[in-house]
């Protein structure tokens, strides 16, 4: 027995070992990395370089807000820093270490943050773990015994090895265009949008979408709360209460969720809750036109 | 408490602890202790079922043990099976039945003031319960004398590594094993590790992988085209392997480590040349304990039909087991495909053997391919009343596949993971099934080569392995 516990602990100390080595090698090439998701992920934990306006959200801001477009008709820097079903506790510790470093003029953060309720996403945060301050706490908050599963190099960059490598050069300052061609048949066959949900908003997540919004205001930073536009008819109910959450926070309202000249155009969208690029166009230049009206630039 | 949660991976070592610092003739207690401290962990008040199943097959087996004469024994073993069978039927079908007997009423306009009433279904229930039932149908054939210690008895039934998924272990092989001096040994204890990272390689890399892509696809039938839905339509049956055939490795691992010798519950199925070799190949301890205490006394029952007896006892087996999944029209059609798939077969053996004969087929590749192919198929097909959940999802699948052609649903990264494990299943059961001595990986004399193994399949599990993944398919039924 002795001699196979002995043979047994030498395992467990090659594995240990082969997982930290491997887990160097990764990390390295994570930072290096084209992929366009995980790229979002390092520039704003990371790399980031002081842009005056920031866009945080998942999907329906990635893309939706063409960053270059409006750094070219604003003067003003700025980088998409959404991330397909990346929800609040990932946004509140990005702008936490955004916030460290500099502070932006504008701060635009999707409501649709209040409805996501999987926490997935939080794994893409395992990386910054261990070297960053604000992702230690939220993870740390949202399960205690994570602490002792990222000491494994394997279970931080689990699932990461091909998206490292399936670098596909498609991102433009965060921005993310989906095809302007529709891709789904059906949106051309909806005339008659149906009626969205009344969605629960769990207290967790609607206290730190409410943090988000203070921390940035009270830095100074002019927050937007986007309503985006999607192919149904915004439950009244919930859109009260997103206004209503809203409202106690000091953010300014971007609503699209019940826009007609969007809605309407069921060709500026690449499926129910995405625009494609057209609608990312026309979206963009909504939100450019109101940086101008609230003098921004 | 389940194998994949972090709990059990500190719940386990401590119950290997404890089992060692307990004296040799007390290990069963130890053993007894942590099955209902792990079965309580899960929801306690499941624990007064199995405790009331535990008292009643502990009685009545005693009692059937002391009868003298047969038509006694036969009633107190119908009365004891009566009353095991009663909290399945509760708990598992009253809902069913319930629900059938409103949408009855509902469809003539009738309409209940009472309310619908649900439960909650006990996990591992119908695992124990074929395990009790099996005990005292043993003891009634006087294959085992009955049990004196209500200890063993209840070990034998919440034994923790069995009692949520099974293998249906018989009480003629662990009743003697829970009464010998229980020894923890370095071979049991590395063929039982093997066994355990093999199980968790099947469940978390192969299974719980495929898992995305196919709930991806069967959650949104009306989004996906034909050709979408037939990729994990085909992968559907590689998932569920992954899923059962994993449990069932870790299940036999850490009874293997504990010293006991559990059946195995799978021998590569998908290299089945016929379904009826598939089923004794899949799922083993069930189909063994419905043979055993339903399709033999049936086709005994039936011999003086001849062939046709052999058909209904296979109908009514399958059926059988189809409801005993769960008490819903597609478990019934499942079970029912199953039977005519074997019927036919039963019916066609003659001749398939006289075809294989003549034309030498027995060691053609292209032959044994082609069998495994359509095995393979034959199953994938029956799996999708399985997978759909309803009737109409499951004609809504076969309408798709065969209609509706359209750009397949490629969602690459989990796909290529997907298949990376796949791959490795797929090649170790292909050398297990057909060069069992060659390039051997855990069991090769070489130290290197093993530990060199034991690191890969362990990487993989870590690196991309789907390390939050849901519960086991098989914990439903």
């Amino acid at each position: 027995m002795k001699i196979f516990l002995a043979k047994l602990l030498l395992f467990l100390a090659l594995f240990v070992a082969a997982d930290m080595v491997l887990g160097m090698l990764v990390g390295h090439f994570h930072l290096k990395t084209k992929n366009t998701v995980l790229t979002n992920a390092n520039y704003g934990f990371v790399g980031y370089k002081n842009d005056d306006i920031l866009l945080f959200g998942a999907s329906e801001v990635s893309h939706t807000f063409i960053s270059d477009m409006i750094t070219e008709e604003t003067g003003l820097s700025t980088y998409n820093l959404a991330s397909d079903g990346c929800g609040i506790f990932y946004q509140y510790a990005l702008l936490e270490t955004i916030l460290e470093k500099h502070t932006p003029k504008v701060v635009l953060l999707s409501t649709s943050q209040l409805i996501m309720k999987e926490l997935d996403y939080v794994s893409r945060m395992y990386p910054y773990y261990k070297n960053n301050k604000y992702v230690k706490s939220v993870v740390d908050k949202l399960n205690r015994y994570e602490r002792f599963k990222l000491f494994f190099q394997g279970y931080v960059y689990n699932s990461q090895i091909i998206r490292i490598f399936d670098a596909k050069d498609d991102n433009s300052s965060g921005y993310i265009a989906l095809p302007a061609e529709e891709q789904n048949a059906k949106i051309s066959e909806i005339e008659n949008l149906p009626l969205g949900l009344n969605h629960d908003i769990d207290p967790e997540i609607k206290a730190y979408y409410k943090k988000f919004m203070d921390l940035a205001h009270s830095s100074g930073v002019t927050v937007y709360a986007y309503f985006p536009p999607q192919l149904e008819i915004i439950n009244p109910e919930y859109l009260d209460t997103i206004l209503t959450v809203t409202k106690n926070t000091e953010a300014k309202v971007i609503n699209l969720s019940s826009d007609w000249k969007i809605l309407g155009r069921p060709e500026l969208f690449f499926d129910k809750t995405h625009l494609n690029h057209a609608g990312a166009k026309v979206t963009t230049d909504r939100f450019i036109k109101i940086l101008k009206e609230d003098n921004i630039y | 408490m389940v194998f994949t949660s972090l709990n059990f991976l500190i719940f386990f070592p401590a119950v290997i602890l404890l089992f060692y610092l307990t004296p040799s003739r007390f290990r069963w207690l130890t053993l007894l202790i942590s099955s209902y401290f792990f079965y309580l962990n899960i929801e306690p008040v499941f624990g007064i079922l199995t405790a009331a199943i535990t008292i009643s097959t502990y009685i009545f087996t005693r009692l059937i043990d002391r009868a003298e004469k047969d038509s006694k024994k036969s009633v107190l073993m119908y009365i004891n099976v009566i009353i095991i069978l009663l909290p399945l039927f509760f708990f598992k079908y009253f809902s069913a039945l319930n629900d059938g007997v409103f949408t009855i009423l509902e469809a003539y306009n009738i309409r209940w003031a009472l309310p619908k009433i649900t439960f909650l279904l006990p996990v591992g229930i119908s695992y124990y319960t074929f395990m009790a039932i099996g005990y005292t149908v043993d003891v009634y054939n006087e294959e085992m004398k009955a049990e004196k210690n209500i200890g063993i008895v209840a070990l034998f039934i919440s034994f923790f590594p069995l009692i949520l998924s099974g293998p249906i272990e018989r009480a003629t092989n662990m009743i003697p094993q829970f009464k010998s001096e229980l020894k923890l040994n370095p071979s049991n204890f590395k063929t039982g590790l093997q066994l355990i990272l093999w199980g968790y390689f099947m469940k978390l890399v192969v299974a719980d992988r495929l898992a995305i892509y196919i709930d991806v696809v069967y959650g949104n039938l009306e989004y996906h085209n034909g050709n979408s839905i037939l990729l994990a339509s085909i992968l559907y049956p590689i998932q569920i392997y992954g899923d059962l055939g994993g449990y069932s490795l870790i299940a036999i691992g850490v009874s293997k480590v504990l010293g006991l010798n559990v059946m195995p519950n799978f021998e590569r199925p998908f290299f089945a040349t016929s379904m009826a070799v598939f089923w004794r190949r899949w799922h083993i301890s069930l189909i063994k304990w419905l043979t055993d205490y339903v399709y033999t006394p049936l086709a005994f029952t039936y011999r003086k039909y001849g062939i046709w007896g052999i058909v209904l006892a296979l109908m009514i087996t399958f059926v059988l087991s189809g409801i005993w999944h769960a008490a819903t029209l597609s478990f019934l059609v499942w079970g029912f495909l199953q039977g005519i798939f074997l019927s036919i077969e039963a019916l066609l053996n003659k001749r398939r053997s006289r075809f294989v004969k003549k034309y030498k087929l027995m060691t053609s590749t292209i032959y044994i391919f082609l069998s495994i192919f359509f095995t393979y198929i034959l199953f994938a097909v029956s799996e999708v009343f399985i997978r759909a959940e309803t009737i109409e999802d499951a004609i809504l699948v076969f309408k798709k596949i065969a209609f509706e052609r359209g750009v397949i649903f490629l969602d690459l990264t989990t796909l290529a993971y997907g298949f990376i494990g796949s791959i490795i299943l797929f090649m170790s059961e292909f050398r297990e099934e057909y060069f069992p001595k060659k390039l051997l990986f855990f069991k090769n004399g070489n130290v290197l080569v093993r530990f060199a193994s034991y690191l890969f399949v362990s990487l993989l599990i870590l690196w991309i392995g789907i390390l939050n993944g849901g519960q086991f398919i098989y914990f439903k039924f």
